[in-house]
């Protein structure tokens, strides 16, 4: 449709790939129910302080250790805090570290892997050498020595999960940059005399930057479980902070009475998790065109 | 190319693999931090300070400083946990490692038995209902934060069991502790289960066993959806093949066709996985010896965390990449063995 109104040719050919590919992504129910859970989960985290039924700052322990109600959807928690209320402003904190690392990461990585690729030589070699030494230890575990000295904060916990984050892309990028620029179409724009600079951004990226899109995707909800991996594990935000991982750490000794208090904090990292990881999933199939068939 | 060329070629190159490894554990114990820091407490005067930074050999120039404590790693000095009572890293990594090494094992077991089965399952019967099972337990798998699922298991097969009545599995440790006290187990090689069996212990070799199954499945989880993932489509690959559609248009049953024809050239892929799966493993281990009291590496790492003890922190680094190279390489290896094109690339 919206092919037809635009007048630009090749605008015009990207938009029919487009709706191809969103009709494709449609075809899938995972994927339908993965942008429905990540999208309700986005938006309802955005309108928190306006839909949360409960101020997530101010216990009350008079009301503490309540199970699900009409009153408190989820329960309440040890502290009295409603555990719906909580976990709509925890769902903030924990996107925000996802999208920051993931933004970061591909920033980073994509910068130096299509730098690394397009001139190769030097470059890519100590490029590569460095991320083999970030692919030598289980991203989990490289995440938490750097948080180790960090310190235990917001900042020092999205820095981390970067710092561990950027070489996939790194290498990534760099795959497809290689396999790229030995086409027809780059040796024509250099003969039509493009700069190195233009090549790279105008013509390379954009044909190997879905692998990265795909993967950035997936990676949104790794992170959100490593970060609510670090957080339980004491890393992260201040004890009593509304966190995913850190609720679940908090509210653990009350696993056997109480479960819902458990239960629920933990059931939403596994949603939005599983959200972006159905999500990533479809648009991989969509995007890799021998799976289409 | 031979295989041993290919063998010495990847021994080589772990080398400036770990030597990264080490640079950013330099980074971060010598650089980002002051090492001094491990011996200081309140009481500590000036003059005793700038006598240990001496002592340490940290006034000399960065690169000095690495060479050694490059030195000091190789000669087994890895510095003092502060959580365990100042005891030496490798010690306590001696002494902790087992429990970690028998849960990994178990818990890989436990991957593969399950995860290959239901990959090849999932591949013959595509689109079908067992194949939508498996996708869901893959993708669940990779979303699922274990530490949460431990959570779960505990309360439904430890608490709830026991409510009902049921033979319910323990929550914490690796064995009963009046059953070991009972039936005294002599330790050969550190692996409860192994040496239980060793020494015909079978009180504590049913503890034990019932003790690691819950940690064994939740450390267990991520990697299952994995080696199912990828040996479905390993094996749906390998049936796409001429020589299979060969296979059947001579008349073989389909259970020869998948077992005999198709099976041995897709296992080869799924083969790598279990490079990866070890890495998950050891990730996780972290997440659920802490949610099931376990004593070993891992939760002895996340102890060192609200500690701030940066030396253990560390060690299990440095232990965990090496162990994760090493298998990484094995597996490649091995794969070179069954593939023979890999060899020349």
């Amino acid at each position: 449709m919206w092919a037809r109104i635009v007048k630009n040719k090749e605008l015009q050919i990207r938009l029919r790939e487009w709706q191809y590919s969103i009709h494709l992504l449609r075809q899938n129910i995972l994927t339908e129910i993965g942008i429905g859970i990540a999208g309700v989960v986005i938006i309802s985290s955005l309108l928190a302080p306006w839909i949360a039924p409960y101020s997530p700052d101010i216990p009350n322990f008079a009301i503490k250790l309540l199970p699900p109600s009409w009153t408190h959807l989820l329960g309440t928690d040890q502290f009295g805090f409603d555990i719906f209320s909580r976990i709509l402003y925890a769902y903030r904190l924990d996107l925000e570290i996802a999208f920051s690392v993931v933004i970061l990461g591909v920033s980073f990585g994509v910068f130096l892997g299509s730098f690394a690729g397009y001139f190769g030589g030097k470059i890519d070699e100590i490029v590569m050498r460095v991320t083999d030494i970030f692919f030598a230890v289980p991203s989990l575990i490289l995440a938490l020595a750097v948080a180790a000295v960090l310190g235990r904060s917001f900042n020092g916990l999205v820095t981390a999960l970067t710092i561990t984050w950027w070489p996939s892309y790194a290498r990534l990028i760099r795959g497809e940059v290689l396999t790229q620029k030995g086409k027809l179409y780059v040796e024509a724009a250099r003969a039509a005399g493009a700069g190195s600079g233009r090549i790279v951004l105008r013509h390379i990226l954009p044909n190997s930057i879905y692998p990265v899109l795909v993967n950035a995707t997936l990676d949104l909800g790794q992170v959100i479980l490593a970060a609510a991996a670090l957080s339980f594990l004491g890393f992260g935000v201040q004890p009593g902070t509304p966190e995913l991982g850190r609720m679940v750490a908090d509210s653990s000794p009350y696993v056997f009475t109480y479960p819902w208090v458990v239960a629920f904090p933990g059931l939403a990292i596994l949603v939005i998790s599983l959200g972006f990881n159905l999500v990533g999933d479809g648009l991989r199939d969509v995007l890799d065109p021998r799976l289409r068939r | 190319m031979n295989l041993w060329k290919y063998v010495a070629r990847r021994l080589i190159l772990l080398i400036p693999v770990l030597l990264g490894l080490t640079f950013i554990t330099f980074t971060i114990t010598h650089i980002l931090t002051n090492p001094v820091s491990a011996y200081v407490n309140g009481k500590t005067t000036p003059a005793q300070v700038a006598q240990i930074t001496a002592a340490l050999g940290l006034n000399e120039p960065i690169p000095i400083q690495y060479v050694h404590y490059i030195g000091q790693l190789l000669t087994g000095n890895w510095g003092v946990s502060r959580s365990q009572s100042g005891l030496p890293v490798t010690t306590v990594i001696g002494n902790l490692f087992p429990a970690t090494a028998e849960l990994s094992i178990v818990a890989i077991i436990i991957e593969v038995a399950i995860g290959l089965p239901l990959g090849i399952i999932s591949a013959v019967h595509k689109d079908k209902g067992i194949d939508h099972v498996s996708r869901i337990v893959a993708i669940s798998g990779v979303s699922m934060p274990v530490f949460w699922l431990g959570f779960l298991c505990q309360y439904l097969f430890s608490y709830q069991f026991d409510v009902w009545g049921l033979p319910y599995l323990p929550t914490t440790g690796r064995v009963s502790i009046f059953v070991l006290q009972a039936h005294p187990l002599t330790q050969i090689t550190g692996l409860y289960l192994v040496d239980s069996l060793l020494t015909l212990n079978f009180p504590v070799f049913t503890s034990a066993l019932s003790s690691i199954i819950l940690p064994a499945f939740c450390l267990a989880f991520t990697g299952l959806g994995l080696i199912t993932r990828i040996t479905r489509s390993s094996m749906l690959e390998v049936l796409r093949q001429d020589y299979i559609t060969l296979a059947r248009a001579k008349g073989l049953p389909q259970r020869a066709v998948i077992y005999k024809h198709a099976l041995k050239n897709a296992i080869i892929p799924a083969l790598t996985i279990i490079g990866i799966s070890v890495g998950y493993t050891l990730a996780g281990a972290p997440l659920v010896e802490t949610v099931f009291g376990w004593p070993g590496i891992g939760r002895w790492a996340a102890m060192a965390i609200t500690s701030d003890d940066i030396a253990s922190i560390m060690g299990f680094t440095i232990l965990v990449g090496i162990i994760f190279v090493t298998t990484n390489m094995i597996v490649d290896i091995v794969y070179a063995y069954m593939n023979p094109r890999i060899r020349l690339g």
